[in-house]
């Protein structure tokens, strides 16, 4: 008789997020995506509409990269917590001998793959997101008012949004990690370091963009202010 | 008329007996008899294995786990230097298999139901045989152990003999090659005040105290040697003679007439029991699974063992080991000791050694949830050094494009 140790497969909390963030984003960004249409079939020159095309990539790279560059860099840390806390858990969806899948502990063969490829990744988006991010904020070539207005708004839009989303990222993890913090404090059985490293690795990357993205914003807005003293 | 009797081996242990054996030392007569209709159950041998290499301290805890009567049961077990013996609490074991449960899928199956076999007859007597000195005969718990040194291996196999132990032809070179070396043998038995459904249950199920075995030793080792002669021995048996056969040769068949054991009031001649319906089939082992939880300042590994947890032992593990009611420890709670678990299915024929438990490689945790990394600064320094470096040139950048505008 095999005697087959099998505790039930737990998922991930971002697993389980995952869904409800693709969901929100969809929202968000639906408007955005209507108004770089709407600047593109506007009227104007060649150029303008060129200028609007390449905005548009810029916004649509700088988000994309943004989002790979958040999860890789929140994979990562979550990892090494683990790691260093010396309670790796993590979930195998491979099906194992007999059929069954369950919670495995890999090997640290299996986890330096895993981290050396997060690490190319994550050093691969990084500039992208940068070039992408400061070449999208930049301000257009093209000095016709009304586009200079429209991108102003595409741009601060931008900013909300992405400062939206990292906000909604840290209403759920932070309170997770807080949770779990104060539990670890209290001692209650069960409570590991693993368990706080998943919200802890979420929270800490969304805190940074969070607060690039704010500086960002702050910093455009009080440019925009200065401008339109100085042009009033 | 001949009984039938169960026959199993217990791990290191050994001797076979055969309810023919009649009241008396002299009368006895030792032969090995399978039943052909019982079932043989696959051994099954547990230990706790400690060792210090700094005093070059053994501590061998095992685990007896017997299907026969409790009367029959007895161990051999060689040492290297005279052993102290006593016993330790059962629940050891169970605390252990607790605290070496695999934190993830294993492979193994669970050990196979063991039998065991072997085989006394009746209280030691006190004479020693003029090449055997009893170092030490005591009754620890429900066993009665005697120590003993021989110079021998004839004298040694009297002396077993007379006292109600039998071992086959086949193991005297074993035994001798022990002799040779200068090794102790303990010989262990349940205490005659102690038989009784009580103690025989416990033996069965692998409840009964553990025996614990202090011996000093240069290597970290395991005898099996004996068990292999032994496990051998209850493939093919050939019964040791007795002293007073009766044989009768009718042309060439020759005839070996055992004479009829004899009633008496202390052992009563037993009616074999009824065999079950339906019948079992008989199966003869050739192997013996064993599970050493091996304590050292290292990892451990065997050839061919399979290791299904290795792991540092924390401190809250070694308060659970408690090995009597004063609550005393197997182990001081600031050792810092790395526990494995080995196991495998051994044959006979692969036990000609005893085993040598060496360290393993590396300390890489198994079965604990844990991955093993030699030098964590040297990983988060690998992971975070190349992302550091690239984020503060897109800043450099940055900072010198900001200037130039």
């Amino acid at each position: 008789m095999i005697d087959v140790y099998s505790p039930p497969l737990r998922r991930l909390p971002y697993l389980a997020d995952f869904d409800f963030v693709s969901v929100l984003l969809l929202v968000l960004f639906a408007p955005l995506a209507i108004f770089i249409v709407k600047l593109a079939l506007s009227k104007g020159s060649f150029e303008e509409k060129l200028e609007v095309v390449k905005k548009s990539y810029l916004f649509a790279g700088s988000f994309i990269s943004l989002i790979v560059f958040y999860l890789v860099l929140a994979d990562l840390i979550n990892i090494v917590i683990n790691l260093l806390s010396g309670n790796f858990s993590t979930v195998l969806t491979s099906v194992l001998s007999g059929g069954l899948s369950g919670y495995g502990t890999p090997s640290f063969e299996t986890v330096a793959k895993g981290l050396s490829y997060r690490v190319s990744i994550a050093l691969v988006f990084m500039p992208l997101f940068a070039y992408h991010f400061i070449e999208a904020l930049t301000p257009l070539k093209t000095q016709t008012q009304d586009l200079t207005t429209l991108f102003k708004i595409l741009r601060n839009l931008y900013l909300w949004m992405i400062i939206l989303l990292f906000s909604i990222i840290l209403l759920g993890f932070g309170i997770g990690l807080i949770n779990k913090a104060l539990q670890y404090a209290l001692g209650v059985k069960g409570i590991t370091l693993s368990e706080i490293a998943a919200p802890l690795s979420f929270t800490v990357p969304a805190v940074l963009f969070h607060i690039l993205h704010i500086i960002t914003l702050k910093k455009k807005e009080n440019h925009l202010d200065r401008t339109l003293l100085k042009a009033s | 008329m001949i009984k039938f009797k169960k026959i199993s081996l217990s791990f290191l242990a050994i001797f076979y007996f055969s309810s023919l054996v009649g009241p008396g030392p002299k009368k006895a007569l030792a032969t090995i008899v399978f039943d052909p209709y019982y079932p043989v159950y696959v051994n099954q041998e547990k230990a706790v294995i400690l060792y210090d290499k700094s005093s070059g301290k053994e501590t061998l805890i095992i685990s007896p786990t017997f299907q026969g009567s409790a009367k029959e049961f007895g161990l051999l077990i060689p040492t290297p230097t005279k052993p102290t013996v006593d016993t330790v609490r059962s629940d050891v074991f169970t605390t252990l298999e607790q605290i070496t449960s695999p934190k993830y899928y294993p492979y193994a199956t669970r050990g196979l139901e063991s039998f065991s076999g072997l085989s006394l007859s009746q209280a030691p007597s006190k004479e020693s045989a003029d090449y055997v000195t009893v170092v030490e005969t005591n009754g620890v718990d429900v066993y009665e152990t005697s120590i003993l040194e021989a110079t021998n291996e004839e004298a040694l196999a009297k002396w077993l003999k007379e006292n109600g132990y039998t071992v086959p032809n086949s193991a005297d070179f074993v035994i001798k090659d022990y002799i040779k070396k200068g090794y102790f043998f303990v010989a262990a038995k349940i205490d005659t005040s102690a038989l009784g459904p009580f103690v025989e249950g416990q033996l069965k199920n692998g409840h009964i105290n553990p025996l614990r075995i202090v011996f000093e030793s240069k290597n970290l080792f395991y005898p099996v040697k004996i068990t292999g002669a032994l496990l051998a021995e209850s493939i093919n048996p050939k019964p040791r003679l007795p002293s007073n056969p009766v044989v009768q040769e009718e042309n060439t068949k020759v005839t070996v007439i055992l004479p009829e054991p004899q009633p008496s009031p202390d052992r009563p001649v037993e009616i074999p029991t009824p065999y079950p319906y339906p019948y079992p089939t008989p199966f003869k082992p050739s192997y013996v699974t064993y599970t050493f939880y091996i304590i050292g300042d290292h990892k451990k590994e065997l050839p061919g063992f399979s290791t299904m947890y290795a792991g540092a032992l924390k401190k809250e593990s070694l308060e659970k080991l408690i090995t009597d009611e004063n609550s005393n420890l197997l182990l001081s709670t600031s050792d810092k000791k790395f526990i494995t678990k080995l196991t495998k299915s051994m044959n006979f024929s692969e036990m000609n050694n005893d085993l040598l438990i060496r360290d393993a490689k590396d300390n890489e945790p198994v079965g604990t949830g844990e991955i093993y990394v030699e030098n964590p600064t040297r990983l988060v320094l690998i992971v975070a050094t190349p992302i550091i470096l690239e984020a503060l040139v897109i800043l450099v950048i940055l900072l010198r494009k900001r200037k130039k505008l």
